[in-house]
């Protein structure tokens, strides 16, 4: 820090000078050469004692008291930013809901899949217990009784009535529109008892999203 | 309790052991800012919002000067309450003044001391209103809050050699302006 400035050929303190050496905050030897300074020069002694005054005067400014407690609420855990959760550690209550989500949207899809008869259907089979699905889609119809074990028994013979040059027709012959009927009704009460499983287990998992957050709020 | 237990409470959500922490504030925190904005409203408004933010961000300060770092939110609040309200300015400073809170009795001093104390925190009022931001939070931190000059840097984000300057200039700016004022200023002080 430079201590003194030069004014009309006369040297003396700086503003910053007289500051510092106020407040004795400069080194031992700048404040020897202030003070040698300060026992010669009236000008710079009547500046500090001023400025001594203006410090006085902001030092003994009364304290006014407060107009009120500036208390924070209580409960005040509102303003407490939550602490930070990494994406692999969610909290319960989001847990919950992401797999409520999730379901309700298992749901939705199975359900769409069953209305448009994209799941279940002749075309994209997922029935149980046929073997040889590919039939439904070669032959359009379902396969003879020979072909179809949970059809039930095979039909008793019948009489050949027909004539021997006869081709025999298998559409007309074999039981299949009741077989078809069967497995598809198998298949819709799959269907059916999934949808209303998914069903339950969103409403369950959001219930319990409900309660985790509500205990979570209320602790 | 110590102020490390309370801050070690009050960051885990203890809002009894911060407002012990706020008891023991309000009232510098309070004068800061009313020497800084002027007007015990506001001052009170910005009061009140240094506590509720330092509460909220609790969890970022981890170690050092609590008071430090509860004065640089106060002061940030008061910065940008003076930036955003310009119109401030136009307002009347001896209005201003007028506020009670500037003028408080004493039960130790004659009426006529008491008067002639009131004109002068009135007068020091003014003439801090009329000092830019920088000096004035520098003048009240260090002058009137008696913070040392490191504290204010650390409250300010400014190296202490900033700090000397500008609080160098603030007296320099009051010393001029309470020298048409002198016989305002108590016998003990103006006498050094």
């Amino acid at each position: 820090m430079r201590l003194f400035g030069e004014g009309f050929g006369v040297r003396h303190c700086s503003t910053e000078t007289v500051s510092s050496f106020l407040d004795g905050a400069m080194r031992d030897s700048e404040m020897r050469k202030v003070e040698s300074h300060l026992a010669s020069c009236y000008d710079c002694a009547q500046q500090v004692d001023d400025m001594r005054a203006v410090v006085g005067a902001l030092r003994t400014l009364p304290t006014v008291p407060t107009p009120r407690s500036f208390a924070v609420p209580v409960p005040a855990r509102a303003f407490v930013a939550a602490p930070a959760r990494p994406w692999w550690r969610p909290a319960p209550a989001e847990g919950f809901r992401a797999m409520a989500a999730a379901a309700a949207i298992a749901l939705a899809v199975v359900f769409a899949g069953d209305i448009s008869g994209a799941i279940g259907t002749p075309e994209a089979p997922i029935q149980l217990g046929i073997e040889t699905p590919g039939d439904f889609i070669n032959h359009g119809t379902p396969p003879g009784p020979e072909q179809s074990p949970i059809v039930g028994p095979d039909p008793a013979p019948e009489p050949n009535n027909q004539p021997a040059d006869t081709v025999p027709d298998d559409t007309a012959t074999t039981p299949a529109p009741q077989s078809t009927l069967a497995q598809q009704s198998g298949v819709r009460l799959e269907l059916w008892a999934l949808e209303l499983a998914l069903l339950a287990l969103t409403a369950a998992l959001a219930g319990i999203s409900i309660l985790v957050r509500r205990r979570s709020l209320s602790a | 309790m110590d102020e490390q237990t309370l801050l070690l409470a009050s960051k885990q959500g203890d809002a009894g052991a911060f407002n012990r922490l706020v008891e023991h504030y309000q009232t510098s925190i309070y004068n800061a800012a009313l020497r800084m904005v002027g007007d015990p409203a506001i001052a009170e408004d910005i009061t009140q919002d240094t506590f509720v933010s330092a509460f909220r961000a609790l969890h970022t300060f981890s170690a050092g000067n609590f008071r430090a770092w509860l004065f640089r939110i106060a002061t940030n609040a008061c910065r940008d309450h003076l930036r955003s309200a310009q119109v401030r300015r136009n307002t009347s400073l001896d209005a201003l003044v007028e506020s009670p809170a500037f003028g408080l009795t004493s039960e130790q001093e004659t009426p006529e001391e008491f008067a002639v104390r009131r004109e002068l925190s009135s007068f020091i009022q003014q003439a801090l209103m009329t000092l830019p931001t920088d000096q004035r939070m520098v003048l009240i931190l260090v002058d009137i809050q008696a913070f040392s000059y490191e504290e204010a840097a650390r409250v300010l984000k400014k190296p202490v050699g900033t700090v000397k300057s500008r609080l160098s200039r603030a007296r320099e700016a009051m010393r001029a302006a309470l020298s048409t004022q002198r016989e305002l200023l108590p016998a003990q002080i103006r006498s050094g």
